[in-house]
C-alpha cells in the first residue's frame, strides 16, 4: 500500500470508529431527537415484531373470481382475530397460519356486516397481537406499511408482504370518485399503498413504530370507469365494530337513504324543472308557481340546483330522490347557481 | 476531533461525548450521516445501531413531505361539475369532484380535462378557505389536456409557484396533491420523478399514485414548489381526446408548470390550444431508423406550403431558428415537434442534392384532407412516356378543359413525364384544389398548354365507353397457364385458383381482382362463369383463395393475398394500377387490413361483408389511398362509409347482396345487377 492510500485507510478506520461509538452512544445514551419520546425501530426488527400479528387465512372459495384466501390481525392475547367479512368466512372452521407456519383452526365469533368486519377466535395458540390504541392521530402524508398477504403468495411459516406508502387522505369512502357499491360508507384512510389486491383484506395497516392503525379494506374498483381505490379502516371503527360483535348487537342500521312519509314534492313546492331528457339532465328550474313556498324563498327561473342541503344535485332525478328523504314541515337549503353568482337559499314550506 | 479520536480510547470517547454542545451536535449529526451512506455503501454492517439512521431519516423525510404538502395545498382546489352526458365515447364518466391548482392571485385554475368530457352545466371550485365559487372554463389545451377556468376571489389568492426544471433530478422526490376527498386538506401520494421529456417531451412521469383522484392536482417538489400539472396522458395518444387512462400503474404524468404558464395568455384570450401539424411523411416504418428521409410531404399541408419535398433529408429542428437541435431519426423529430403547438412555427434544416437549407414551417391544427386528384382519363403510355389519351370519362376535369381522345400529354407545369413519374404518378402527389397545367400535343400537330381544375375522385360511378385497347407490341404467345389455373400456396391449408383469361398475353398488362371468398369450400366453375367473359373483355385475372379452417378465416391469412400478389406479379403481367383485393362476407375484414398492410392494392371489394361498428381507417395520403366498392346490407356499412369518404377516400355503397354466389339459378348470374356495377367500378380503375 502507498503511503498516501495508507493514509487514508487509517482515516476510514478511525471515522467508522467514530461513527459506532456516537451510534452507540445515541442509541444507548441520548437519542438525537430528545423531544420525541417514540422508541424508534429499525425496519427489520419492526417487521419481525409486526409480522407475529399478522395471520394469513384459509376458508371457502377458488371459484371463479373468488378467492380462498385472505389475512387477519391479531388483537389483545386472546387469540382474536379481525379480518374483512367476506365469502372466505362461509366455513365452519376458518384455517389460521400463524407466522410460525402453525396451522391453527378459527371459529367466526362474528360478524358485522354495516362495517363489513369480522371477528374469528383461536383457542390456547398462546399468540398476542397489536392493542387497539383508538388515540393516534392520523394525518394525510403520513408514511405507513401495509401488511397482508396479498396473492396469497406466502404460506406456511413465510412472511406476510410488507408495502410501503403513505396516507393519502382521510375521507368517507363515499367520497371517492366512481360507482361502486360497498357496504361500508363511513371514514377510511386512503393510502397509496397498493393494497387493492385479492388476499389483502384483513391486513395490518401500521404506523413507522410498529402500531396499528387500520384495517385493510376490500378491492374496490369501479367497474365502469376502472378507478382503483385502496383503503383501511380506522381503528374507532374497527374498535365499536369488535365492541358490537362480541355483545352480540350487530344489527346496526346502516346510514343509507331514509325516505319519510310526507317528503316535500317539486309540485308542491311550486317548482317545475327543466323535462328529464337526458339520463343527467341538470336540475334547472323552468317555473316557478306563484305564491308558492319556492317563490317565497326568493328561487327564481333559470337557477340551476347545485347542492340540497349539502348534498350534491346531479340530475333532476338526485333532486328528487333527496327531496323524498326531507319531512314536508322541515325547511332546507339549496345551492344554486345564478349566472356566475352562487347564491344560499333557505326553503322554508 | 479527529485528532482526538486518533489518540484516546474508544470508552472514554463514549463518555465525553455524552453531552455534546449544540455546534458538536450539528457536526455529529452530519459526520454520522455521511459515515451512515458509507457504511451502507460498503454494506455488511446491519445492526439495529446503524438502522436507527435510516429510522431518522424517515421521520425527517415524512417532515418535509408534510411540510411540503401543507404550504402547496394552499393553491390546490376542488373542481366540481353538475350535470352533463353520463356516458362518452361509451364510456362511463365517473361522478364527482376533481382537482384545480391556482395559477394566478386574480383567480385562474387549471385543470385537467378529465371533468369536461362530458359537457357540465356548471363548474364550481372551492378553495382551500372552503369557500364556493362559480367558475368559467375559458379554454383548453387539448395537446397536454388541460382546461383553464376562472373565477372571481373576494380576496388575492395563493398561486403555486414554479419548481425551476433545471433543478430537477430523476429520483428526487415529488409529492401529487389531490383535493377529491376532502376540499380543506389535500391527499397526498409520495413517489419519486421517474422521467423527463416524455410523452414527446410534453410531460414528467412520476411513480406517485395518479388517478382521477388527483388529475390537474400539482405534482410538488420538497419545498412545495409545483413542478407539474398532473393530467391524464399516455405514449398511445392517437387522436386529441382519445386517451386511455393509465390507473395506479406506478406510471403517471404531468405537465411542467413553465409549460402551462407559458401558455397561459393564449388560454386567457380563451384561444384553445392543439398540437401542431406538419405534414411530412417519412421513409421507411423504422421510428428509429437513421437518417430522416421525406417520403413525401401531404398535397396542401404546412410543409408543401414551405417548399419541403420528397426526398430532402432533416438533419436539424426545433422550434426556433436559432436553437435547431440535430435530428436522426423519426422519433428524434416528434420530440422536436411534440411540444410545438398549432399555429407555431418548426423550423427544420435539410439536405437537398448536396446543398442546406432552412425552412420555416407554420403547424396547423389540421392538416387538409387528402383526397385523390381525379381527371377522368384513360391513358396508355408511349415509348416517349407521354400520356396517349384513350378515353375521357363525360362530365369530368379533363372533358371540360377540352381533352380529347387521341391527344397526347407529354408534361405537367412544364416539367415533361417520366418513366419513373408518369401523368397518374405526378397527379396523386398533387393538392387537388389546384390547378393544373399540362403541356398537349393535339391530334391536329399542334401543342399547347391546357388548365385543368382536378376533382377528388368521385364515390359515383365513372362511366366509360367500351373500348378496343390496342394490344401491346409484339404478340407473343403467352407461355403462363390460362384458363382455371390452380396457385400454389406452400405450406399452407389454403387453397387459390385463378380464372385467367384464354386470351391473356403477357405483353399487355391484365387487372388482378384477389377474393377472400366466403369461408367453406368454393366452386370454380361458378367463379368461372361470373367472370370469365369479364376478364377476356378487360383483361382481368381473378385470383379466389379459400380459407384454411371450413367454418372461418383467421387473421393470419392477411399473408395469403400478399403472397398471391407477389406470385402473380412475378408469373403474369400485371397493370399496377389495377390491383385490387376483395373479401365475401368474413373475408371483407381481411380484404381491409391486407390493403393497409401491404403495398400495391390500390383498390378494395367488400361484399356482404359485416364492419366494425367504430372501423375507422386512417386519413388517406397519396398512394394510400384505396378506392372502395361496398355492397352489403350490413347496419354499419353506412356508418363505415361515412367515415371513409371523410377520411378522404373515394367509396361507392351499395345495398344490394350479390345474391350470384349464392343462388342455385346459374343462368341468371350474369344478369346480377350488382356484379354488373362491381365489374363497371372495377373497369373504371383504369381511370384517373
Amino acid at each position: 500500500m502507498t503511503r498516501p492510500a495508507n493514509c487514508v485507510f487509517v482515516l476510514l478506520c478511525l471515522w467508522v470508529g467514530i461513527a459506532l461509538t456516537i451510534e452507540n452512544n445515541l442509541v444507548f445514551g441520548a437519542p438525537i431527537d430528545q423531544s420525541s419520546t417514540t422508541v424508534l425501530m429499525s425496519h427489520d426488527t419492526l417487521v419481525d415484531r409486526v409480522q407475529e400479528k399478522v395471520v394469513k387465512l384459509f376458508g371457502a372459495g377458488g371459484a371463479k373470481g373468488l378467492e380462498s384466501y385472505q389475512s387477519g390481525v391479531l388483537i389483545g392475547s386472546d387469540g382474536y382475530i379481525l379480518t374483512s367479512w367476506s365469502t372466505v368466512l362461509d366455513v365452519t372452521s376458518v384455517r389460521v397460519v400463524a407466522y410460525d407456519g402453525r396451522r391453527l383452526n378459527a371459529t367466526v365469533v362474528g360478524v358485522d356486516p354495516p362495517n363489513e368486519m369480522a371477528l374469528l377466535k383461536v383457542d390456547d395458540a398462546g399468540l398476542s397481537g397489536f392493542e387497539l390504541d383508538t388515540s393516534l392521530a392520523i394525518r394525510p402524508g403520513q408514511r405507513v406499511f401495509g401488511v397482508s398477504n396479498l396473492f396469497g403468495i406466502a404460506t406456511g411459516n413465510e412472511y406476510c408482504s410488507v408495502q410501503k406508502g403513505v396516507v393519502m387522505a382521510v375521507a368517507p369512502l363515499t367520497q371517492r370518485r366512481g360507482k361502486t357499491k360497498s357496504l361500508y360508507q363511513g371514514k377510511v384512510y386512503v393510502i397509496d399503498v397498493m393494497t387493492n389486491n385479492p388476499g389483502a383484506a384483513g391486513g395490518a395497516l401500521i404506523d413507522m413504530q410498529g402500531r396499528l392503525i387500520g384495517i385493510l379494506g376490500k378491492e374496490i374498483r369501479d367497474e365502469q370507469a376502472g378507478i382503483w381505490l385502496n383503503y383501511a379502516l380506522p381503528l374507532d371503527v374497527v374498535q365499536a365494530s369488535m365492541d358490537r360483535i362480541l355483545k352480540g348487537n350487530t344489527s346496526v342500521e346502516s346510514e343509507s337513504i331514509k325516505t319519510v312519509d310526507k317528503p316535500h314534492r317539486l309540485a308542491d313546492l311550486g317548482l317545475t324543472l327543466i323535462p328529464d331528457v337526458l339520463a343527467k339532465t341538470p336540475a334547472f328550474v323552468d317555473q316557478i308557481r306563484k305564491g308558492s313556498i319556492a317563490d317565497h324563498s326568493g328561487i327564481q327561473t333559470n337557477d340551476l340546483i347545485l347542492l340540497a342541503n349539502d348534498q350534491r344535485i346531479d340530475s333532476r332525478k338526485s333532486f328528487e330522490r333527496v327531496l323524498s328523504t326531507l319531512n314536508r314541515a322541515d325547511s332546507f337549503e339549496l345551492l344554486v347557481q345564478r349566472g356566475q353568482e352562487l347564491i344560499r337559499i333557505q326553503v322554508r314550506p | 476531533m479527529i485528532l482526538f479520536c486518533a489518540f484516546g480510547p474508544l470508552n472514554h470517547m463514549q463518555q465525553t461525548l455524552r453531552r455534546p454542545t449544540k455546534l458538536f451536535r450539528c457536526f455529529l449529526r452530519a459526520l454520522f450521516q455521511v459515515t451512515f451512506v458509507l457504511l451502507s455503501c460498503v454494506g455488511g454492517f446491519r445492526g439495529e445501531r446503524l438502522l436507527l439512521g435510516q429510522q431518522t431519516l424517515d421521520t425527517l423525510e415524512e417532515e418535509a413531505f408534510q411540510a411540503a404538502g401543507d404550504f402547496a395545498q394552499g393553491a390546490v382546489v376542488q373542481v366540481e361539475t353538475f350535470g352533463g352526458m353520463e356516458f362518452v365515447n361509451k364510456q362511463a364518466v365517473a361522478p364527482g369532484p376533481s382537482t384545480g391548482t391556482i395559477l394566478t392571485s386574480d383567480g385562474w385554475i387549471v385543470t385537467s380535462m378529465f371533468l369536461f368530457r362530458s359537457q357540465p352545466a356548471s363548474i364550481t371550485v372551492i378553495l382551500p378557505n372552503e369557500v364556493r365559487k362559480a367558475a368559467k372554463l375559458v379554454a383548453r389545451d387539448y395537446s397536454r389536456e388541460l382546461a383553464i377556468l376562472k373565477i372571481e376571489p373576494d380576496a388575492p389568492l395563493q398561486a403555486a409557484i414554479p419548481s425551476n426544471p433545471a433543478d430537477w433530478s430523476i429520483g428526487q422526490w415529488t409529492i401529487a396533491l389531490g383535493k377529491t376527498f376532502d376540499g380543506r386538506v389535500a391527499s397526498r401520494s409520495i413517489g419519486i420523478l421517474s422521467a423527463t421529456g416524455r410523452i414527446w417531451d410534453k410531460a414528467i412521469q412520476t411513480d406517485c399514485k395518479i388517478s382521477p383522484q388527483n388529475y390537474g392536482g400539482p405534482l410538488v417538489d420538497l419545498h412545495g414548489r409545483v413542478m407539474g400539472i398532473l393530467t391524464i396522458m399516455n405514449p398511445g395518444i392517437a387522436t386529441e381526446g382519445e386517451v386511455e387512462q393509465w390507473y395506479d400503474s406506478g406510471i403517471g404524468f404531468a405537465v411542467p408548470l413553465v409549460d402551462v404558464l407559458q401558455r397561459l395568455p393564449m388560454l386567457q384570450s380563451g384561444q384553445d390550444i392543439h398540437s401542431g401539424k406538419a405534414g411530412v411523411r417519412v421513409q421507411g416504418r423504422d421510428e428509429f431508423l437513421e437518417g430522416l428521409v421525406l417520403s413525401g410531404v401531404s398535397p396542401g399541408s404546412p410543409a408543401a406550403k414551405s417548399g419541403l419535398m420528397a426526398g430532402d433529408k432533416i438533419v436539424r429542428a426545433g422550434s426556433s431558428a436559432t436553437a435547431l437541435k440535430p435530428v436522426a431519426t423519426h422519433s428524434n423529430l416528434k420530440h422536436v415537434l411534440g411540444p410545438i403547438d398549432a399555429n407555431s412555427k418548426l423550423f427544420v434544416e435539410v439536405e437537398r442534392q448536396g446543398t442546406t437549407k432552412q425552412f420555416e414551417i407554420v403547424l396547423l391544427k389540421d392538416l387538409p384532407a387528402y383526397r385523390e386528384p381525379y381527371l377522368g382519363v384513360v391513358t396508355i403510355r408511349d415509348a416517349d412516356s407521354s400520356e396517349r389519351i384513350v378515353q375521357v370519362a363525360k362530365d369530368s376535369p379533363a372533358s371540360r378543359a377540352g381533352i380529347n381522345t387521341g391527344d397526347v400529354i407529354h408534361s405537367v407545369e412544364g416539367v415533361p413525364l417520366t418513366k419513373e413519374a408518369g401523368l397518374e404518378e405526378k397527379i396523386l402527389f398533387l393538392d387537388y384544389r389546384d390547378e393544373l397545367k399540362v403541356g398537349v400535343k393535339k391530334q391536329n400537330g399542334t401543342d399547347i398548354t391546357v388548365t385543368i381544375q382536378p376533382t377528388p375522385r368521385p364515390d359515383s360511378e365513372i362511366l366509360l365507353d367500351r373500348m378496343e385497347l390496342p394490344k401491346g407490341p409484339g404478340g407473343a404467345q403467352a407461355d403462363a397457364s390460362t384458363g382455371m389455373v390452380q396457385l400454389p400456396l406452400g405450406d399452407v391449408k389454403n387453397k387459390a385458383f385463378a380464372v385467367v383469361p384464354s386470351t391473356y398475353e403477357k405483353t399487355t398488362p391484365h387487372g388482378l381482382l384477389i377474393v377472400y371468398a366466403e369461408a367453406g369450400q368454393q366452386d370454380p366453375k361458378r367463379w368461372t362463369s361470373l367472370w370469365e367473359r369479364f376478364g377476356e373483355e378487360h383483361r382481368w385475372i381473378i385470383v379466389v383463395v379459400q380459407s384454411a379452417d371450413e367454418k372461418a378465416w383467421s387473421f393470419e391469412e392477411v399473408e395469403i393475398g400478399k403472397r398471391l400478389r407477389s406470385y402473380l406479379n412475378t408469373n403474369y403481367t400485371i397493370d399496377p394500377r389495377r390491383v385490387c383485393i376483395g373479401g365475401v362476407a368474413t373475408g371483407g375484414v381481411l380484404a381491409i387490413i391486407t390493403a393497409v398492410q401491404s403495398e400495391g392494392f390500390g383498390s378494395v371489394w367488400l361484399c356482404d361483408s359485416k364492419v366494425g361498428e367504430r372501423l375507422k381507417l386512417p386519413p388517406a395520403e397519396p398512394k394510400k389511398s384505396f378506392r372502395f366498392f361496398v355492397n352489403g346490407k350490413d347496419e354499419n356499412l353506412e356508418g363505415f362509409a361515412k367515415r371513409t369518404r371523410e377520411a378522404g377516400y373515394s367509396f361507392q355503397y351499395h345495398q344490394e347482396e350479390l345474391a350470384s354466389l349464392k343462388g342455385a339459378d346459374s343462368a341468371k348470374l350474369q344478369e346480377d345487377l350488382i356484379l354488373g356495377k362491381l365489374q363497371q367500378w372495377l373497369r373504371s380503375l383504369e381511370a384517373y
